[in-house]
């Protein structure tokens, strides 16, 4: 079986262009969940928006001005750009490609479905794998491409993809993560369901309210352990697992039983016990419902010791993007020996005895668990580890 | 290890959901073909019913079929959508442009996320373990079933359910209809391969297979699940003469072959004359005129595919050409201008 090491990383969130902006802001703890600039809706709740129009994000993937691109395309190439660049990576005829997001370029679709004829060259938006093919294209990769779609999890699931696509022998490298735009759609929906925060979201607060959007490109290059000789590696991807609660549509099981078999059999892929891990990236989106199911499932596997902090607070929920967002983030704290705090946390919820950390520290981080739950019950972890 | 084929079910614009070939193919002059949808409320708890979209019911109750042909339970479920679940995307869409935005109802949002039915049939059957959603248009069920395949060769399963979904939306078909996609005028779908005009019908369609590494009576292997971008990059001929040797088979194997001819005057030739060069001895079968395009097409040709190996014959009315040997490997190609797909099965 192939070990599978990640050797690029790159992201794009409200909190940073790039890694090391984001590294700066994780460290700092500033507040990004504000009135959004950009997004056009009724519904005015604080979302965590990157703080650029798509004039400049277009500059900043270094694509030609004078053409509108989707804006979910435009962060995922972002990401994937960095990812490749500090992989080294400039043969890439035997790359593959996993991407994700929630419902393709729906920024874009939303606001031209009623005059089509008047925006010919955005309708290719409407296909689904459109941003996938788009990168693709831009990157010269020709190796097989996949798309996975499963809510918030989905670029959780791409990673363990790529991960077993490697250690099974049927792919060498792959590009994989994922890219939400901030959309009027998906504001609507969440504020639909009840669980948009008024307030600006605050994980695992005791007076948290619901979630707060986010928008954010994230890719992650893995290479099997042959391929990436001689590289630099950034860690190791040890565990993972994919399990269904066959519970509720849009609602977690108050004990969690999901999450909790998430965890356990991704522990078990890597061969490691609950007591081995070092920090836990909570998938913490700040609704009363995850935030105490997921807290139970932590308490009955780690007790109260292990540091948990959920990353959303910095960056909003970004949808498809989360999972690989929060991989990164995972993978940094792997890197730079430091657990990363619970942004905007006041009143830890007194429902759990889950040891948050309140404030960026440094620690002893040898292996790392990030979770990330979708709705219809679709739970994901991942187990990163420090070669 | 080898993975099997043990149940399929497929809903279709035509009369498939009984499980065998229909005699008489439905005729229609018409621009799109819908779905010979079953009374669902024989098949899926009106509490269940009550909320559910059209794709979800499609799917849901094919589900349910696939899982009863089953001599094994399946443990996960896999689903390939390629536009997903469309319709209710594009009624939550219109609700949120026309308003008021504070004031909409969430099912049509919930209804809209593309893995909904791949959770409802985890709900529905109470499987727990892995359960994944491709999204990706003509390589949906291609991703899903070499996923199928690789967890079955893990070990994580032992038999997973795959489904391949795409529903009728006149969205699509309105936003779609540019570069003469679809046809202009109907035309009767059993004409449709003579190719006479650019374009195609639309159709919709829901194929479910429980593969299991372990083979039943009917010992139907699935050899193969590939995709390729195309780019136009590469010849297609190229490209499956490199899948069948990588999976040490020769044309001279491939018994029958499967095309996606469409009936569009502008692509059929250039999509599929090659490959159908490729094997010149082998029997052409072809199916869109029975089902009308859509992305996860693919699934009535495997179903097709499935029917024969079992020992049922090849109708007249989908033989683009007859060969002389029984059919025992069967090689399915699609070519749907942005990625090239291609499924191998045979009897084991």
């Amino acid at each position: 079986m192939n070990r599978v090491f990640v050797t690029g990383i790159g992201a794009i969130s409200a909190i940073g262009n790039n890694i090391a902006e984001q590294l700066q802001s994780l460290r700092k703890g500033t507040n990004n969940i504000v009135s959004a600039k950009f997004l056009k809706s009724a519904i005015k709740l604080p979302v965590a928006e990157i703080p650029h129009s798509n004039e400049e994000l277009t500059s900043l993937a270094g694509l030609p001005g004078g053409v509108t691109y989707s804006r979910t395309f435009l962060l995922g190439l972002i990401a994937a750009k960095e990812a490749l660049e500090t992989a080294h990576l400039s043969d890439r005829s035997d790359l593959q490609l996993i991407s994700s997001s929630t419902n393709a370029a729906i920024e874009i679709t939303e606001n031209i479905y009623q005059h089509p004829e008047e925006h010919q060259s955005l309708l290719k938006y409407f296909h689904a794998n459109q941003i996938p093919l788009d990168i693709a294209r831009e990157l010269g990769i020709n190796g097989r491409q996949y798309t996975i779609s499963t809510a918030c999890s989905s670029s959780a699931n791409g990673i363990m993809l790529a991960t077993r696509l490697i250690r099974s022998g049927k792919a060498k490298r792959v590009l994989v993560g994922g890219n939400d735009s901030l959309a009027r759609f998906s504001i609507n929906g969440f504020n639909a369901l009840e669980i948009a925060s008024p307030t600006g979201s605050r994980p695992f607060d005791e007076n948290r309210d619901g979630v707060s959007l986010g928008e954010a490109g994230a890719y992650l290059v893995l290479e099997s352990e042959e391929a990436a000789k001689g590289k630099p590696v950034y860690g190791e991807v040890r565990g993972y697992a994919n399990v269904n609660e066959a519970y509720h549509a849009t609602a977690t099981s108050p004990e969690g039983k999901g999450a909790q078999q998430a965890i356990s059999d991704a522990l078990a892929v890597a061969h490691l016990s609950a007591g081995d891990i070092s920090y836990i990236n909570a998938h913490g989106t700040g609704t009363k419902v995850n935030d105490l199911s997921e807290s139970n499932a932590i308490c009955n596997l780690f007790g109260d010791q292990t540091p948990v902090s959920s990353t959303k607070g910095y960056t909003g929920h970004t949808l498809a993007a989360c999972g690989a967002l929060e991989a990164v983030f995972s993978i940094l704290a792997i890197r730079e020996q430091q657990v990363w705090g619970n942004c905007r946390l006041l009143q830890p919820m007194s429902e759990t005895s889950m040891n948050i950390v309140k404030e960026t520290r440094s620690a002893t981080v040898n292996h790392v668990l990030s979770n990330s739950f979708g709705f219809g019950g679709n739970d994901t972890s991942l187990i990163f580890s420090k070669i | 290890m080898a993975s099997y084929i043990i149940s399929s079910a497929l809903l279709s614009p035509q009369k498939t959901f009984e499980g065998t070939f229909p005699e008489e193919p439905i005729t229609t002059e018409s621009l799109y073909l819908l779905c010979a949808e079953p009374d669902y409320k024989q098949i899926i708890p009106p509490v269940r019913l009550r909320r559910m979209s059209h794709i979800l019911k499609m799917g849901l109750a094919t589900s349910y079929l696939c899982i009863n042909e089953s001599k094994v339970k399946p443990d996960s479920v896999i689903v390939g959508t390629g536009q997903g679940c469309t319709g209710d995307l594009e009624n939550f869409m219109r609700a949120c442009s026309e308003g008021p935005e504070e004031l909409l109802s969430p099912i049509p949002f919930i209804n809209s996320g593309h893995n909904t039915l791949a959770g409802q049939i985890a709900m529905a059957s109470q499987i727990k373990g892995y359960n994944m959603t491709y999204l990706q248009e003509a390589a949906s069920l291609e991703s899903a079933l070499s996923d199928a395949m690789l967890l079955l060769e893990e070990g994580t399963s032992e038999c997973t359910l795959v489904g391949a979904i795409d529903e009728f939306s006149a969205l699509s078909f309105k936003i779609f209809d540019r570069d003469q996609y679809w046809r202009k005028e109907a035309v009767n779908n059993l004409d449709l391969l003579k190719a006479e005009k650019p374009g195609a019908i639309m159709g919709e369609g829901a194929g479910f297979f429980c593969i299991s590494n372990r083979p039943d009576r009917q010992n139907i292997e699935l050899v193969a699940s590939e995709s390729k971008m195309n780019f136009g990059t590469e010849a297609s001929v190229k490209w499956v003469t490199d899948l069948l040797n990588q999976y040490n088979l020769t044309t001279n194997d491939i018994d029958m072959l499967f095309v996606g001819r469409k009936g569009d005057l502008l692509t059929d030739d250039t999509s599929y004359a090659g490959i159908e060069q490729l094997f010149p001895t082998a029997t052409i079968a072809a199916y869109k005129h029975l089902s009308g395009e859509f992305p996860t097409v693919q699934s009535v040709a495997l179903w097709m595919a499935v029917k024969v190996l079992s020992g049922q014959q090849l109708p007249d009315y989908a033989t683009l050409k007859a060969g002389t040997r029984t059919a025992k490997t069967i090689l399915l190609y699609n070519n749907d201008l942005s990625t090239e797909n291609v499924i191998i099965v045979r009897k084991g």
